[in-house]
């Protein structure tokens, strides 16, 4: 085994193999990390480049554009409140708050710091867990996968702050607009309208895009000054800040990080549904975040980016081992792969294993260095907050319906994005907390799978399965946690006070 | 104890109708379809008659605009000059829109940089400088390398051009 990673280390660090790796990680951090150019369309422009390449060079090339795709994604969340993907939305909960007090470079360089470390411990997990996870997810079904999603959606209670029921019915608008399309099961039109856009439903982008940094533009309009008003001091003692940040909550690295390899495992799951999770449970275990979080809380920001990154180490799992490409993206991976003459599946863990080394590899030190170039500019992003509102708004709206076209090519995206940005600013007007809304959109289409596959496997009897029932126990202890620490810190004040 | 009915009760409404909507427009389609959508619907429907009659009771707690969990509105926004910028910045969105629809991404991305900076005088060399930029990037990066098919917009297309 020890060989094999040897290899593996020493295929990808060949010239032409590791000049490859540094162009898909500027491709990454640079087109990758726009609103809407997801991994998948660099990869898909790339791919032919693999019938020339071998083996180690194709995976260098066309993996380190994945690999690292959520570190640079969270630098246009943090500043414009426009995520970068999938994987960045909530990023933005607490990164642009931080943004607006004038602590840019801290949020950025606690995201890129957090990002590296969660992207080597996913790599981490990826070698290690192959072995042990192998039959423990081969033992999970639909029915527990359906549990895990539930577990999600329990989690809209704690993104609901202060306004729980409008929280729920957000989260339960998620889900309706998640339900337009086509019906997996019986394959009918559900709420198209016979409108041909629609069947392939609203698509999360624009609707990121629209919820989030529309209204900020109107605010950044109404305020007549840049992102932040508040003086941006010694950048250089920010970015130390925010690597500081990132060692001091090592802990929560390391939980959103085991979040996020957890995702993804699941097959179905993606980045955006992993940095919910993440967040939604570092809101629910630190101290104080119930209050904090959402006011510009670097730990909100660290949470998020630890998971993202650290779950690309994990989708490589079930991808790798079982050949089963948990996403579209690791598809195409899956499909540059086979070009090379590699089969994921059962080889890469045995004739093929340098390979999955190289690509553990990869992981590691394509995160550390994508991490140190983001982390050489971020005075230079941290200063874009200061642009005046004049220079400022056209930009970012030029950004945000590209970015909204981008995501499926399709006109109608750009009006979905300014239908949600009005509703985002009526929502906003009105006291209504929008993060449940995307977490429900995310969730919603993936619940609804597992719950008739499962159904259809195993009637309603789904719910007796001792997985189904452990898993519900987890979660409404993840639900009655945070209550008692409410009431344990409220009886201590009492106590203190007395 | 008075009713009061505010203006953001609305939204509430809003989402009330869409909700009823939802489960009466799901009640012809297949069990397998319409079961998802009535377990949300009549649930959604139950907590907005809670939250409608919450809201049009004199309470204050019901009535925050604080949510304590995504970034709040503020007082700057909620002033009448607060709204009429609102609406215009809304003009603007709208009216960006109306225009990429008429003349495409290539022309209506740049005209709209033009036009907002002139609208708010900025330097010459910036009115000029950033609409060009602005356009040469959606150009090339976009459209040439990227290869997004961004509409020609009607105007453009009933001309002839592609």
């Amino acid at each position: 085994m020890w060989d094999a990673a040897v290899e593996g280390l020493m295929g990808i660090l060949q010239w032409k193999a590791f000049l490859l790796m540094m162009i898909g990680i500027l491709i990454s951090s640079t087109l990758v990390a726009m609103p809407g150019i997801g991994s998948k369309t660099a990869i898909a422009l790339l791919l032919p480049f693999a019938f020339v390449l071998n083996k180690f060079e194709a995976i260098c090339l066309i993996m380190s554009v994945w690999a690292v795709s959520n570190t640079a994604n969270s630098i246009t969340s943090i500043l414009f409140s426009v995520p970068g993907g999938g994987g960045s939305q909530a990023t933005i909960m607490d990164g642009y708050p931080m943004a607006k007090n004038g602590e840019a470079a801290r949020a950025l360089s606690a995201a890129f710091t957090s990002s590296a470390i969660g992207g080597v411990i996913g790599a981490i997990v990826l070698f290690a867990s192959i072995p042990i996870l192998r039959p423990l997810v081969l033992l999970l079904g639909p029915p527990e996968f359906f549990m895990l999603v539930m577990v999600g959606i329990a989690m809209v209670g704690s993104l609901s702050g202060k306004a729980p029921v409008k929280g729920i019915i957000a989260g339960a608008f998620g889900l309706l607009i998640s339900m337009v399309g086509v019906h997996i099961i019986t394959g009918i039109h559900r709420f198209t309208f016979d409108q041909l856009f629609l069947v392939d439903g609203f698509k999360l982008i624009p609707v990121t895009i629209g919820l989030f940094a529309i209204p900020e533009l109107i605010y950044m309009g109404i305020k007549g000054t840049g992102i932040s008003d508040m003086p941006l001091g010694d950048l250089g003692a920010g970015r130390r800040q925010g690597i500081r940040d990132a060692f001091d909550n090592k802990w929560l690295i390391l939980r959103s990080s085991m979040i996020g390899v957890w995702v993804g495992i699941i097959p179905g799951l993606g980045s955006s549904v992993a940095d919910w999770f993440a967040y939604g449970s570092a809101k629910q275990t630190c101290p104080g975040a119930r209050e904090s979080f959402g006011k510009g809380d670097v730990r909100g920001v660290i949470a998020v980016d630890a998971a993202t990154n650290a779950k690309e180490g994990g989708s490589l799992i079930p991808t790798l081992a079982f050949g089963i490409p948990g996403s579209s993206t690791l598809a195409l991976i899956f499909g540059g792969l086979i070009i090379v003459g590699v089969t994921p599946g059962r080889d890469m863990l045995t004739k093929d294993l340098h390979l999955t080394f190289s690509m553990i590899w990869l992981l590691v030190i394509g995160s550390i260095i994508t991490t140190l170039l983001c982390l050489a500019f971020t005075r230079q992003f941290a200063m874009a907050t200061k642009l005046r509102p004049s220079l400022m708004i056209p930009c970012i709206l030029s950004m945000a319906v590209i970015g909204s076209f981008a995501a499926s090519s399709r006109f109608e995206d750009v009006l979905m994005m300014l239908a949600f940005g009005t509703l985002g600013y009526f929502m906003r007007a009105a006291g209504w907390p929008r993060p449940p809304l995307l977490l429900g959109l995310v969730l919603g289409p993936i619940a609804e799978r597992y719950m008739w596959t499962s159904v259809q496997l195993y009637g309603a009897d789904f719910l007796l399965r001792p997985g189904v029932i452990t898993i519900f126990v987890i979660m409404v202890a993840c639900l009655v946690y945070p209550l008692f620490q409410d009431q344990y810190t409220k009886l201590r004040a009492q106590e203190t006070e007395a | 104890m008075g009713l009061r009915f505010q203006p953001r009760t609305l939204l509430t409404l809003f989402f009330f109708i869409l909700f009823a909507y939802v489960v009466y427009a799901a009640w012809d389609m297949p069990r397998e379809a319409k079961l998802y959508p009535w377990v949300v619907g009549l649930i959604a429907l139950a907590l907005l008659g809670y939250q409608l009659v919450r809201e049009i009771m004199p309470s204050e707690e019901a009535n925050s605009r604080e949510t304590g969990v995504d970034m709040d509105f503020t007082d700057d926004e909620a002033t009448r000059e607060g709204k009429r910028r609102a609406l215009e910045l809304f003009g603007w969105l709208y009216g960006f829109a109306l225009v990429l629809w008429l003349l495409g991404f290539y022309i209506s991305i740049p005209l709209m940089v033009f036009a907002y900076m002139l609208r708010h005088k900025e330097s010459l060399v910036l009115t000029i400088s950033l609409p060009a930029g602005t356009g040469l990037v959606t150009w090339i990066v976009f459209g040439h390398f990227l290869h997004l098919p961004f509409p020609p917009g009607i105007i453009l297309e009933a001309l002839g051009f592609d």
